[in-house]
């Protein structure tokens, strides 16, 4: 029973979606489970809904409790219930990239810093590392479940030194972006949150459960010519999350308001954002069937500031009052990697690499001078390109002295410069399959202009 | 000595024949003598006309105008900035069309440059000054630029404008603006430091899409100008363009492409490797040796194969390599024989150093 009356408190950790879309429900216990199942059934279509939502809201653990209902139900009933175990399951894959809010709980008082990062990484499992902060310096602060970002913002907005970096978010979504997307070989660490003490905080967060968006600057930028004068004012943004977000789409920020201290809207109604990541990206919601081929090497998301164009304030104005935005994210539930055997290409003259609705058909193998080539295709709507990588007969990885792509209305054309010449045995490629979406809202309040010099 | 230096440079063909076919690209300068007198717009644009054999169309000047001019083997295109001062407005300009005849065009109701300079066959004036001041939270950051627009007497077709190496550039309130990038002006896309005169050795591949032609304005970076200033008091410095000595073109038969083959361009040396042909594909491996100064690497040379009417094979190629060998392999249109490798490049370049001096350069006024 332990279990079962901390369920509600974690009832917000173990929702997917950052907030969570159930209301909070009072732990009901086995009983009460299966009471709420039995609702499932009602002629009043009112209890039934209420009833799915209250199963929805208790999380995934009630799965053994409601897994029974599968065979021993109405056909409706196991219907229902099958639907709830499935958005359970889809949940804690999404987990995977998109690790749940972790908060923190202090009462009011005054602490160390070193004492507060205990506790930091007590509740939340992530290890603080500052640098260039004196930690037995005294802070008065507390917290009722507060983000863990937000805990960190907020001791260094108090403290008027120091800047949270919580690591870069990390994508294996492979598409043609190099020019904006810093690739790495290696991720991130998952579970660290470095605090630059040496760093002045930003001059303002907002955050919403996850996720973090500071305002690194405002830049108001005044032309002069013979010809023609004319002012742009862009805010520099940057988005993090908790350490191990992973999303497989970041997209382009959206304005929903800005005003100034003189009250005058900043919007500006059908500005692109500076950055290029403007591509309208997948509606929110949930698609079970999107397929998004991933890259060898990994991407990083918010290192670099994101340029969104506003109105220039009004003369006189010294802070934006008022700024609300959304940023739009998708994460996948599951990778897949898919191997094709070159014999099976060899012997029947093509082969296929499946992932559900999108397929890959692999055609033309071809070894000479030291190069082996083929030719592939991919049928159905997808994102991003298929990295297709060359394995020996142990299922190794082949190394390789490079290679390149040609693509054409037909297909594209792979080839790779062999080191030596390896057996070579296969082709694998990898993909995220279904993806969730959220449009994720910040606000912020009271945004410093800059001066007039 | 310098100026002298150039006038050599741009005028010996006039005393004697130019060893190269320079006049192509860079033809002699046109001048136009007039005692003072008092005459028509219409009666001067007329004399022009038939002094420098030019197509000079006037839109928006009044021929009947009179004007007191006093020119003695005057360039053309500092005789017509002279009539249109004389005149009190006017611009004018080179048609750059390819379509059409080159021309010198005078658009009458324009206003007169805000700040224009000549020199022989150019002219450098003046496009547009501007600050930018830009506030932010980090501090305020205030730059400034200029745009200069060459303009040359038509025929003029540079292989590239280069760039402008500032000397003076001081506003009204005595500071100098220069930057500490004013000084030591590169070639485009080249570490060479830029230097006027002749280079009969240079290699220039044909048709280079990134060189900057006379379409496009040069903008100067500078200080910002001081809080009251009004003027520039003075701009100098030189604008370097480059024009080739001659058009190499060549067309190897495919059977000459065995190990051994040597292909000279001027200081550059092709030394075959080999060539093979099958079916749609060709690949072609060669070394390349170089003397003397270029700023082409000339890595991937522009190479055209050819079938037996002369036509272009190939559509496409990819290219890997080293300093032993670089190997292009060419997707052809048609699987039909090779017969020949075309290639075309310029061979010698003249750099010429056209001083800019412009006094009086508005500044942009502060918004109200």
């Amino acid at each position: 029973m332990r279990g079962w009356r901390t369920l509600a408190s974690l009832l917000v950790g173990l929702t997917v979606a950052p907030r969570p879309s159930h209301p909070a429900v009072q732990d009901p216990g086995e009983a009460g489970v299966r009471a709420l199942v039995e609702q499932l059934d009602s002629e009043d279509p009112a209890q039934r809904d209420r009833a799915r939502e209250q199963l929805n809201g208790l999380g995934r653990r009630i799965i053994p409790v409601l897994r029974p209902f599968l065979k021993a139900s109405s056909g409706e009933v196991a219907a229902q219930v099958r639907s709830i175990i499935e958005r359970f399951e889809r949940d804690e894959l999404l987990e995977r990239s998109l690790p749940a809010l972790r908060t923190v709980t202090i009462p009011k008082g005054t602490r160390t810093l070193e004492e507060i990062f205990r506790q930091v990484r007590e509740q939340t499992g992530y290890r603080v590392a500052p640098y260039g902060m004196n930690l037995r310096a005294p802070v008065e602060a507390g917290w009722e479940k507060a983000p863990v970002l937000e805990v960190l913002d907020d001791l260094c907005v108090r403290l008027g030194q120091g800047r949270p970096e919580p690591p870069a978010m990390i994508s294996r979504f492979s598409d043609d972006f190099d020019r904006f997307y810093n690739r790495r070989p290696e991720p991130a660490p998952p579970d660290t949150l470095v605090v630059d003490g040496e760093a002045k905080p930003p001059p303002a967060t907002a955050h919403w459960n996850q996720f973090r968006a500071a305002v690194i600057d405002v830049v108001v930028t005044e032309q002069r010519s013979l010809k023609e004068s004319s002012t742009e004012a862009a805010l520099h943004l940057g988005i993090a999350a908790q350490p191990g977000t992973q999303p497989v789409f970041l997209g382009a920020w959206e304005v929903l308001e800005a005003v100034d201290d003189r009250g005058v809207s900043l919007k500006q109604e059908g500005a692109r954002p500076a950055n290029l990541r403007d591509e309208p990206g997948p509606p929110v919601g949930e698609s079970l069937d999107a397929v998004w081929f991933t890259a060898d090497r990994w991407a990083r998301y918010g290192e670099s500031r994101d340029q969104v164009p506003i109105q220039p304030p009004s003369p006189g104005a010294k802070k934006i009052a008022r700024l609300r935005l959304n940023l739009r994210m998708s994460f996948a539930f599951q990778e897949v990697k898919r191997t094709l055997a070159l014999g099976d290409i060899k012997e029947k003259g093509k082969g296929s690499i499946d992932f559900g609705v999108v397929g890959i058909t692999v055609s033309q193998p071809e070894l000479k001078d030291g190069t082996f080539s083929l030719r592939f295709e991919v049928r159905g709507a997808h994102q991003g390109s298929p990295r297709l990588t060359l394995l020996d007969k142990d299922g190794a990885e082949v190394r390789t002295r490079g290679g390149g792509t040609s693509s054409s209305p037909t297909g594209v054309q792979q080839k790779w410069y062999l080191q030596g010449s390896p057996e070579l045995a296969a082709v694998r490629t990898s993909a995220w399959i279904g993806q969730k979406t959220f449009d994720i809202p910040f606000e912020f309040k009271d945004i410093p202009l800059p001066g007039e010099k | 000595m310098k100026a002298a230096l150039a006038w050599v440079v741009l005028f010996a063909q006039a005393s004697s024949p130019p060893p190269d076919d320079r006049e192509k690209w860079l033809p002699p300068v046109k001048v136009v003598t007039l005692p003072r007198a008092e005459r028509t717009a219409g009666e001067i644009l007329k004399a022009v006309r038939e002094q420098t054999g030019e197509e000079v169309e006037a839109s928006g000047v009044d021929e009947a105008a009179k004007a007191t001019v006093e020119w003695k083997e005057r360039p053309v295109m500092e005789a017509l900035h002279d009539l249109c001062r004389a005149l009190g407005a006017g611009t004018v300009t080179v048609r750059q069309d390819p379509k059409k005849k080159p021309a010198i065009e005078i658009d009458g109701r324009a206003a007169l440059p805000a700040a224009v300079g000549h020199w022989k066959q150019f002219r450098i004036e003046l496009a547009d000054a501007s600050v930018t001041i830009t506030r932010s939270l980090e501090g305020t950051k205030r730059e400034a630029k200029l745009d200069l627009r060459l303009v040359a007497q038509p025929g003029t077709m540079p292989l590239s404008v280069e760039g402008f190496q500032p000397e003076e550039i001081v506003d009204d309130a005595g500071w100098s603006l220069l930057t500490a990038e004013s000084a030591g002006a590169r070639r485009r896309h080249s570490d060479e430091p830029l230097k006027e005169g002749e280079e009969p050795n240079a290699v220039i591949v044909e048709g280079r899409s990134h060189e900057r032609d006379l379409t496009e304005d040069l903008s100067v970076s500078m200080r910002a100008p001081a809080e009251g200033a009004k003027t520039l008091e003075r701009l100098r410095g030189r604008i370097f363009a480059t024009f080739p000595m001659r058009l190499v073109e060549q067309s190897i038969p495919a059977g000459e492409l065995v190990a051994g083959k040597e292909i000279r361009i001027g200081s550059l040396t092709i030394h075959v490797v080999k060539f093979t042909q099958e079916g749609g594909k060709a690949t072609f491996t060669y070394k390349s040796t170089r003397k003397g100064p270029g700023r082409d690497s000339f890595t991937f040379t522009d190479f055209e194969l050819r079938d037996e009417k002369g036509e272009t094979l190939n559509r496409g190629y990819s290219g890997s390599g080293s300093d032993e060998a670089y190997t292009l392999t060419y997707s052809l249109a048609r699987p039909v024989p090779v017969v020949s490798l075309y290639h075309k490049a310029y061979v010698g370049r003249i750099t010429v150093a056209i001083p800019v001096d412009l006094r009086g350069i508005p500044l942009p006024k502060k918004s109200p």
